[in-house]
């Protein structure tokens, strides 16, 4: 392992200023993933700039026009927040099932973002959201949706230098709910396939719905195709196939060390079909 | 090499760490306390469980420049005088066979009941999914903190 040098700045500014001075510079927050490339050498950086001192960053803030939580919030405090949970069930869960309790407590919203793995479990349920993602950099403060931050497998749109600092988060409206599912093969493993959806559902019928999947394409994706068979419809058993077979051909996997591309498509359509039925359940009226 | 001060174990600490250390060079190279294991050195197993500000981490992935000023629970800071109510409860619950990843996870369990005093069984195998066990089959482990759980709350383990 190449040794590397460790700068722990306490505001952005010196941050980003470390980064642009130090050859080889990464950002660091929770490190559970980047030491894991390090150690095994898939990655050297010289230096690492580390995110946790940074003022501000470490946040859940909910209020009615929204939430804002910091790019360095711990995915434990995430999953355990009380309030979070009522408002956005869908990303309590998929924090409370990422990885293990030791990596739940360093891993970092943040991190788990722009470290940009197509299976990151947190993009799926903030995608269904219509999150916004914040970045700083230098022209000051940007937005973006956080859909457009993915640009490939481990590859996000920021400029050298940038840094994601928080995820904005619209208000939930009265009658829309969520869930979240995902398959794995132990605990500790990555998700293989994950799917997040928020629907507003009542007397049977699905008003508005959003769907996303990740791990079973290059970047976690909102499935339009699939929305768009459940918009205005009256929910039914025969729909639902029709929802699980949509998805599955619309999401694209690969097979890998984890599962088959078949698996993967099937387990999709089986999760969202899943999420579905608990959501009509919660809204009183089950398929 | 940068000189870190933190708590571990309930008394002040100063260790010597290069930068690209971590908490797992720290304590056992640094300061031979060999309690903490390795067993992956990638955050899948466990052996490496601390406790920091009362939360299980791995120690093989937490850079050690960040142990600055907090504090750290080891396997060798749970006994006062006797074993701890959980040390002993994986003793008598046959929770314990080659001891390789029972650090981690008595610090994991102490963890667990310090935060939920009552857990079922569920809640028992999701907070320590994140320690391996390759002797046990983790039935006994699971009855080890259930019988902790007993006696710390006053009943007979």
């Amino acid at each position: 392992m190449r040794p590397y040098s460790y700068h722990r700045p306490t505001t952005l500014a010196e941050a980003r200023q470390l980064h642009g001075e130090l050859a080889g510079a990464r950002y660091v927050a929770g490190a559970t993933d980047l030491l894991v490339a390090i150690k095994s050498g898939r990655t050297e950086p010289a230096a690492l700039v580390s995110l946790r001192g940074v003022a501000g960053l470490d946040r859940i803030e909910l209020t009615p026009d929204g939430a804002v939580l910091g790019a360095t919030t711990r995915i434990a405090d995430l999953a355990t927040h009380a309030a979070l949970r009522a408002a956005y069930p869908e990303l309590a869960q998929a924090c409370a099932a990422l990885g293990t309790e030791q990596v739940r407590n360093q891993a970092t919203l943040g991190g788990n973002l722009a470290n940009a793995s197509p299976c990151a479990d947190t993009a799926p349920p903030l995608l269904v959201n219509e999150a916004r993602a914040r970045i700083a950099g230098d022209a000051g403060t940007r937005e973006l949706p956080l859909a457009d931050l993915f640009e490939g497998p481990g590859a996000v749109r920021l400029a050298p230098g940038e840094i994601l600092t928080a995820i904005v988060v619209p208000p939930p409206v009265e009658g829309w709910s969520g869930r979240q599912s995902k398959a794995r093969r132990v605990q500790v493993d990555v998700s293989l396939a994950s799917v997040a959806v928020r629907a507003c559902i009542s007397e049977g019928r699905c008003r508005g719905v959003r769907i996303a999947a990740g791990a079973v394409a290059p970047v976690p994706l909102r499935l339009a195709a699939t929305e768009a068979l459940l918009r205005d419809q009256s929910l039914s058993g025969a729909l639902l196939a029709e929802v699980r077979a949509s998805a599955a051909a619309e999401v694209r996997p690969i097979t890998d060390l984890r599962a088959t591309e078949r698996y993967r498509r099937h387990i999709v359509g089986v999760f969202v079909e899943r999420c579905l039925r608990a959501l009509a359940e919660e809204a009183g009226c089950p398929v | 090499m940068p000189r870190l001060s933190f708590t571990l174990n309930g008394a002040s600490a100063r260790a010597e760490a290069r930068d690209c250390d971590t908490l797992l060079d720290l304590l056992r190279e640094g300061l031979g306390m060999t309690g903490t294991k390795e067993g992956c050195g990638k955050g899948e197993c466990g052996a490496c469980t601390v406790l920091v500000d009362d939360r299980p981490v791995n120690a093989c992935l937490f850079p050690a420049p960040e142990v600055e000023g907090l504090a750290v629970r080891t396997i060798e800071g749970l006994a006062d005088g006797g074993l701890s109510p959980v040390q002993q409860a994986f003793v008598d619950q046959g929770g314990i066979q080659c001891g390789f990843c029972s650090p981690g996870m008595i610090l994991s369990a102490t963890a667990l009941l310090e935060r939920n005093p009552d857990p079922d069984d569920a809640a028992i195998r999701t907070a320590l999914a994140g320690n391996l066990c390759r002797c046990t089959g983790y039935a006994q482990i699971v009855a080890s903190v259930q019988a902790a759980a007993s006696a710390l709350q006053g009943g007979t383990p």
